[in-house]
């Protein structure tokens, strides 16, 4: 074990083998509930997650496209717990589909999966874009899986269409770096790059296409919404982190790690960015009725402040996108989580389905509260020192308007964060009886829960490992 | 000195009390009240503790507790006392304590009306005591969201009228119910802590020590220009919170809406919260804009005093009335910081106090009359005198103490305040001040005789006056305004202590 | 020293016995709600504090004054010295008003628990504890050493009064006159307090000896004097109800009527004349402010006694008379002779006191405050003798007080050579015999009412303390005269004008005498040649008008419009801007039309924008 932990894909290598075993079992399963499968793979998921625990860095394979540094360790970690929780909370679901094909739903997860992992390694443009793709495109079918539900179908078309379209600017852009720097090997690239060749600057522009479009910066955005309220909401929940935490990661490797020094050129692009996204994001979020819908254009503008950090350009600021994107993985799914719950008891995905929750089952209200709140970015939550840790850096680069920007923004944001709390809280109970909550999505519901209290409490931990693990790149 | 963390103790015992109330103090109204009695009086005690054993010949940071939270990026718990936040927590101590009894009779949803108040006064002990400017910000927060609950929950709907050009915008935002005026006041105050956090990161970046401690940026030394903008983010963020002209609207129709304990905390202590972060972290750490615009704060506080003082004027709703001298008075808090002179900051600083326990006292009695006659009208009521002496007695003894009477704690800071003034660089200031004073006699006395003189009307005979619980909030503020208006000295020694550092950093103009 | 000290700390128990009495009363509910309790302590506080105070004047006010007769305490401290200090200042000014106040203080709650017999038991107690507190800062206000702390319990006075004109609180016109004297003695007090203010800046001390000494020494600065002493000057104005805001004391006979006698009559509205007299060696800087003293003093004293003609409610009458007497004594201290506005000071405020006790006793037998409803008691010299003696000494009657004090004043006047004012002074003179004698006919010698209801039985308490004062009256008036003859006729004045004052005031009584006792003149006939001037006095020459006038159409509306202001336009715009943010977000989400095609557009422009961007910053 041990041994093969020093190498550095034993993680891959390890979710292969899951891979495998649910696949076998795929084949062997019979009848109509086919759960076992889903457990199968939850559990594989979550023993690679504890592997992932043991992992060190170590040196570069496959001739340097592949390492197993600190930040694709720290990535890794967080794709597992989030895919994990993901699955916890997707083993209950109702429909009778992912009982009966609970075996591909499960395979197309554990590949994307598996796509994130290689990403977060990869140091090649190459290998890069395949495993770019191969966690995407999954995605795609995974939100058509219900194909009885037009809704889906529609969603899932869209989403096809418009990422299949970033990809192709995304593979126009790295032909053209390609053509600039005479390779792929990012290390090589960064050392072209301090010469500061227009074509290629010209080409990682095109490139970041794709990456925005994954982490669904505006104006690239526009399928989250339409995706997130047709496709089913465990799967939304994991949707909504684990790709934007790759395509962040990618966004590290090929803009700063392939930067080199001169990663500061993408500083007024990136803040560009965060402004438009924040704005855009939390403006639409303002009028939405449809929790999903609301969450969806959040998430938007929670991507908007990771960019603020990203603008910062610096190891700092790197480091405290990867502690907000923790932050955001607990937050964001637990959201979404709770509107399952919710859902799945009212049959309603609107706010008004929140009405007087704290007074049906006050824990999972005060749960939703400390997800919004920390959404919301307010003291003792894991968003608030995301925000701030973010908005640092980016006072440190002297982008002082762009925090006072988002700073402003997040009172905006609370306005709709808090008029949720005020149907929870404020307004009156339609039925009584506390909502039932399945044993499985409640656990993942408290993990979030957990993991936001502890990083608003003690967040000493993670910032420090994010900026130790984020140092090397600059 | 004390062999204990006696800070910490003040700071976080409401919050253990809140957590006790959500936890063990289920479906049992006396269990909530009594912890939150048993652990408000914790912190009063100590506070009163702390205010006694205070080394006035020292002076300085006294009570000093450090634990490194962050260390990389400077952060870390840190916490003190000086002459002046020494008098703020106790202020926060008496109103607290007094609220907990002016609440007694909540009966809605009291668990977590109870929990929340609580927080919210860990919130604000943590701004007071708090060195490390970051955790400052952080208890800052914490100070302020939980009012939205508060309000939104348990506070009282009023009747506004759409009119004028822009009518529609009050159509569209739900002008006058609860729900608006919660969510007004919260985000009101946010939007100005958006300020106060870039203000503090660009201090944090442009001293360079990599530190938030304020010591350490005390030290330190800024550029004018930094100075200047940065001086005007506090002014802006802390200043909303401290209600100065136009930015004070939050602060009638939040106050008009909340439920009793609520008013008296915000307008009593989260007011002050912001002057204080006017005086300590800008005045405190940027001396030279300090000077520099000083015109602007005080020009602004004149506005306050007389504007709002006339609006106060012009309510018909008792309980505006009271909001809306709460922001003349901040004026004259604003007023006294910004003449930059010891009498000035003194009485600035005594103000603080003085207004803090009056105006509780205040919406104390607000809550008592609408508890008793269901009415906020002040021309629908008279003659209370007789039925209510009690309460007549008290509010008369608040409106002495708020227009300036001799023997109130009004009058020590208001004379503070006018000397100052005369003495500052504008001495013009001193006109809008003393006026301010004349309206406030005119506005408080005119409602005085409309509810408690004049003929008992017999729609109002059934009502009785304050009952056991609510007595002692009575008794311990008015006490509380007459004792320190009789023997200023015992506040202003060390306040003084606090003050005069503060202003010799100052290069007069 | 030690004698200094010693004073000192006796001064302090006059203050303390009332300010004790005061707290008992507050504080201790049973003692508060039965009558006698309360009394019995409110006026065993009071005798001992007129034991003490007399005692102390007797034999420890240093005559001449070396070293400060002040011992200060800090009240205020600061990092250089005390800012403020308060204390208590023994010299012959402060005595004679403590036993001035102390006494007739005494003198009125005795009455008062005769008078007041029929109230409700349980209120007597707040008003003999509103009593002891206005006893209290009474005695602070006049030992006071310094500027603060005259402010101080000049402010305790005035809120006194206001309590106690307010003492039937719901009584619509007791309310609405508390309120007036309070806000009219405010207006003053504004300038008092931005007076003491810019004074501190300048000198640096609240204290009036250190003043003293930097004004002989001329260290204070010329040029802010004049201003200074003026607003401290209009502190005066509000509380001795000089013209324009001598409003509010006709009004304040809204109160009880031996409260009249105390507080609106003998003690507190002589604080502002104690206030000039006291600092007068700072007034002395500043000639034209004296002279414009002089000139207000002068007018309101004939512009109070010409309303005094008018009026037919006898407490009114008094009022009226109090405020042109106060106008008296400020004309004094303008004419740079404060000592003879403090000695008329003095003498009125016992015979002025008397005289509103015997009011009392009338109105306690017609139950009416209209002298045309009064009238034959001339069979009971025990009840108008007193009344009468006063209003003899009040017309300037030798060997009455008034006689010595008044001729002092208007020999003062002379001298300064303000002719107009002496005039105007002579001619409130012959007014005020005029005026007192009808009442004194109406009220006591017209055959009338009265006889159907003697004998008229008076309380024997009320007739003691009138007589109790009457002989204080005459005493105090027999050692003036003893004091003239012994030191001759003081040479400065001329020799006519004795005469001339008594003169005066003989006419004045022949007038009323043959108006309203012989009825050989009709009065209608009087008022009918002068017309004019009597319609405007009946209207109070519009003054009060005014005064409502600019509170109600200035004041509130201004202040309505600010409220509008805030309501609709300040707090207009923040929901203006509100409400469009929330239209932008409605906006915004139309831009998610659901066609696929727009959002390959939404891709396409945002690569454009990434390009264009690109060739913009990236070079």
């Amino acid at each position: 074990m041990t041994l093969s932990l020093a190498s550095p894909m034993a993680l891959e290598a390890a979710l292969g083998v899951v891979l495998l075993v649910v696949f076998v079992g795929a084949l062997l399963a019979r009848g109509e509930d086919r759960r076992g499968l889903a457990w199968l793979a939850t559990i594989g998921v979550l023993a690679v997650g504890v592997l992932s625990m043991f992992a060190r860095p170590a040196g570069p394979a496959l001739g340097g496209m592949f390492v197993q540094d600190g930040l694709a360790i720290f990535a890794k970690r967080l794709f597992l717990t989030a895919t994990f929780i993901g699955l916890l909370a997707g083993l209950s679901q109702p429909d009778r589909a992912f009982a009966r094909r609970a075996g591909e739903y499960h395979l197309l997860i554990l590949s994307s999966l598996l796509g994130m992992l290689v990403l977060a390694s990869a140091r090649d443009l190459i290998l890069l874009f395949l495993a770019f793709e191969l966690m995407s495109i999954p995605l795609y079918i995974l939100t058509g899986f219900l194909k009885r539900d037009a809704g889906a179908v529609e969603a899932s078309l869209k989403f096809f269409l418009v990422g299949s379209v970033s990809s192709a600017v995304m593979a126009y852009g790295l032909s053209f770096v390609y053509g600039a720097a005479r390779t792929t090997d990012l290390a090589k690239i960064a050392a072209v790059a301090k010469a500061g060749d227009p074509l290629l600057t010209l080409g990682l522009v095109a490139a970041l296409v794709g990456i925005a479009f994954k982490i669904a910066a505006f104006p690239f955005h526009m399928w989250v919404p339409d995706t997130y309220e047709a496709a089913s909401t465990p799967f939304v929940a994991w949707l909504s982190v684990a790709p934007k935490a790759a395509g962040f990661i990618a966004l590290f490797r090929v803009y700063f790690e392939g930067a080199g020094d001169r990663a500061g050129t993408w500083v007024p692009i990136a803040a560009f960015l965060a402004t438009v996204t924040m704005l855009a994001g939390n403006l639409m979020a303002l009028p939405q009725q449809n929790t999903k819908r609301l969450l969806a254009y959040s998430g938007i503008a929670q991507i908007g402040y990771m960019l603020v950090g990203v603008a910062a350009a610096s190891a700092s600021g790197t480091a405290m996108v990867l502690f907000y994107l923790v932050a955001y993985v607990f937050g964001n799914m637990g959201a979404f989580l709770v509107v399952e719950a919710l859902a799945r008891a009212e049959g309603s995905e609107a706010t008004t389905a929140f009405r007087g929750l704290a007074q049906r089952s006050p824990l999972l209200a005060l749960a939703m509260l400390l997800f919004l709140l920390s959404l919301g970015g307010i003291p003792f939550v894991a968003g608030f020192w995301a925000k701030l840790y973010v908005f640092w850096a980016a006072t440190e680069r002297g982008l002082y308007w762009l925090v006072l920007l988002g700073a402003i923004l997040t009172v905006v944001a609370l306005f709709y964060y808090l008029l949720v709390a005020k149907r929870m809280y404020i307004e009156a109970p339609e039925r009584t009886g506390r909502v039932p909550v399945a044993a499985t999505l409640a656990l993942s519901v408290a993990l979030c829960a957990l993991g936001v209290v502890v990083l608003g409490l003690y967040p000493k931990a993670v910032v420090l490992a994010a900026l130790r693990v984020a140092s090397p790149l600059f | 000195m004390i062999p204990f963390p006696v800070l910490s103790i003040i700071t976080w015992a409401p919050l253990v009390g809140a957590v006790l109330i959500m936890f063990l103090a289920r479906h049992s109204p006396l269990a909530v009240r009594l912890i939150a009695l048993v652990t408000t009086s914790v912190s009063t005690v100590l506070s009163v503790f702390i205010f006694v054993v205070y080394d006035r010949e020292a002076a300085g940071f006294q009570f000093y507790e450090k634990v490194a939270l962050v260390p990389p990026l400077g952060i870390s718990y840190e916490i003190a006392v000086d002459g002046m936040s020494l008098l703020m927590v106790l202020l926060t101590s008496v109103i607290i304590f007094a609220g907990v009894f002016a609440s007694w009779t909540v009966k809605e949803r009291s668990q977590e009306f109870y929990a929340l108040l609580l927080a919210l006064v860990t919130g604000v002990y943590g701004v007071f005591v708090s060195l490390d400017l970051f955790v400052f910000f952080l208890f800052y927060e914490l100070a302020v969201l939980p009012m939205y609950l508060l309000i939104g929950i348990w506070g009282s709907s009023g009747e506004v009228r759409p009119r004028g050009i822009f009518g529609w915008a009050f159509r569209e935002t739900g002008v006058g119910t609860k729900e608006y005026a919660a969510m007004k006041l919260t985000l009101y105050l946010l939007f100005g802590s958006a300020f106060i956090l870039v203000g503090i990161f660009a201090l944090y970046v442009s001293a360079g020590t990599g530190s938030f401690s304020f010591l350490e940026l005390e030290a330190a030394t800024f550029d004018a220009r930094t100075q200047f903008w940065v001086f005007l983010a506090f002014y802006v963020g802390f200043g909303i919170l401290a209600g100065i002209w136009p930015l004070h609207t939050w602060s009638p129709d939040g106050h008009a809406s909340a439920p009793t304990a609520v008013s008296m905390l915000h307008a009593g202590v989260l007011m002050k919260l912001g002057a204080y972060g006017v005086v300590r972290v800008g005045m405190g750490l940027l001396p030279d804009a300090a000077v520099e615009l000083a015109w602007l704060v005080g020009g602004i506080a004149c506005i306050n005093v007389v504007y709002g003082a006339l609006s106060a004027m012009a309510q018909t709703d008792l309980k505006y009335v009271i909001a809306y001298s709460s922001v003349s008075h901040m004026g004259l808090v604003m007023l006294g910081a910004a003449t930059l002179t010891e009498a000035g900051l003194n009485g600035s600083v005594f103000q603080m106090f003085a207004h803090g326990v009056m105006t509780g006292l205040f919406f104390a009695l607000v809550g008592l009359v609408y508890e008793k006659a269901h009415s906020r009208a002040i021309f629908t009521m008279g003659g209370f005198g007789r039925v209510m002496p009690g309460i007549a007695t008290a509010f008369t003894i608040g409106g002495l103490s708020s227009l300036g009477l001799p023997a109130t704690s009004g009058f020590v800071a208001e004379i503070l305040t006018f000397m100052g003034a005369w003495r500052s660089a504008h001495p013009w200031w001193l006109v809008p001040a003393v006026a301010g004073t004349f309206l406030t006699a005119v506005y408080v006395l005119r409602v005085t005789k409309q509810i408690f003189w004049g003929p008992p009307s017999p729609h109002f005979d059934h009502l009785e006056d304050a009952r056991g619980p609510e007595w002692l909030a009575l008794v311990l503020l008015t006490g509380v305004i007459v004792i320190f208006g009789l023997m200023p000295a015992i506040a202003l020694g060390p306040v003084d202590t606090a003050t005069v550092p503060i202003l010799t950093r100052m290069v007069k103009p | 020293m030690s004698l200094r000290v010693g004073s000192a700390m006796v001064a302090l128990l006059v203050l303390a016995l009332p300010f004790a009495a005061f707290l008992l009363l507050a504080l201790v509910r049973p003692l508060r709600r039965s009558a006698v309790a309360a009394a019995v302590t409110s006026i065993t506080a009071m005798v001992a504090a007129v034991a003490s105070a007399f005692w102390l004047s007797w034999r420890a006010v240093p005559r001449v004054l070396l070293q400060s007769p002040s011992t200060t305490w800090t009240w205020i401290p600061a990092d250089g010295g005390p800012m403020a200090t308060v204390g208590v200042m023994v010299d012959e000014k402060s005595m004679a008003m403590c036993m001035l106040v102390t006494f007739v203080s005494l003198m009125v709650q005795l009455y008062s628990w005769a008078y007041l017999h029929d109230e409700p038991r349980t209120s007597l107690g707040r008003y003999y504890a509103y009593h002891s507190l206005f006893a209290f800062s009474m005695l602070g206000l006049v030992l006071a050493p310094t500027f603060i702390q005259m402010f101080v319990f000049w402010e305790l006075v005035g809120l006194c009064s206001y309590l106690l004109i307010g003492y039937w609180y719901d009584r619509p016109s007791a309310a609405r006159a508390a309120v007036k004297a309070f806000w009219i003695t405010k207006l003053g007090d504004l300038g008092f307090v931005a007076g003491i203010v810019m004074l501190w800046v300048a000198a640096g001390t609240f204290d009036f000896w250190d003043l003293f000494r930097l004004a002989n020494a001329g260290a204070l600065p010329r040029d802010g004097m004049p201003l200074i002493m003026f607003l401290i000057y209009l502190g005066a104005v509000g509380k001795s109800a000089q013209f324009p805001l001598h409003v509010w004391l006709p009004d304040a006979m809204e109160g009880p009527t031996p409260v009249s006698a105390l507080i609106h009559a003998a003690t507190m509205v002589t604080a502002g004349v104690f206030l000039v007299t006291r600092a007068f060696p700072l007034f002395l800087l500043v000639p034209d402010v004296l002279t414009l003293i002089a000139w207000v003093g002068a007018f309101t004293a004939l512009l109070a006694a010409s309303m005094a003609c008018v009026e037919n409610d006898i407490k009114r009458v008094l009022a009226y008379s109090t405020v042109s007497q106060l106008g008296y004594m400020m004309a004094a201290a303008g004419a740079q002779s404060p000592s003879a506005g403090f000695n008329h000071l003095l003498a009125h405020g016992v015979f002025k006191a008397l005289l509103f006790l015997g009011a009392g006793v009338v109105i306690h037998i017609f139950h009416t405050n209209d002298v045309f409803r009064m009238g034959g008691l001339r069979t009971q010299p025990l009840v108008w003798v007193p009344f009468v003696l006063a209003t003899l000494a009040l017309a300037g009657v030798p060997p009455l007080p008034g006689f010595f004090t008044k001729e002092a004043i208007l020999g003062g006047v002379l001298e300064a050579h303000l002719t107009l004012p002496f005039a105007m002074l002579a001619l409130t003179a012959f007014l005020t015999a005029f005026y007192m004698f009808r009442v004194v006919f109406l009220t006591f010698f017209r055959p009338g009412l009265g006889d159907s209801h003697a004998p008229h039985h008076v309380p024997a308490l009320m007739s003691l303390v009138c007589w109790t004062l009457t002989v204080f009256t005459i005493a105090s008036g027999v050692a003036m005269a003893r004091q003239v003859l012994s030191a001759g006729h003081h040479d400065d004045a001329p020799a006519w004008l004795p005469a001339f004052s008594l003169a005066l005031a003989g006419g004045g009584i022949l007038l009323a005498w043959l108006m309203y006792q012989r009825q050989a003149l009709d009065p209608a006939r009087l008022s009918a040649a002068l017309a004019p001037l009597d319609w405007a006095a009946r209207r109070r020459y519009g003054i009060d008008a005014v005064f409502v006038g600019l509170y109600r159409f200035a004041l509130l509306a201004f202040a309505r419009l600010v409220g509008w202001l805030d309501r609709y336009v300040v707090d207009g715009i923040l929901n203006v801007l509100s409400a469009w943010t929330l239209r932008a977000g409605d906006r915004a989400r139309r831009l998610q039309s659901g066609q696929p095609q727009d959002y390959v557009y939404g891709v396409a422009f945002g690569v454009l924008l990434l390009f264009v961007l690109a060739q913009w910053r990236l070079r």
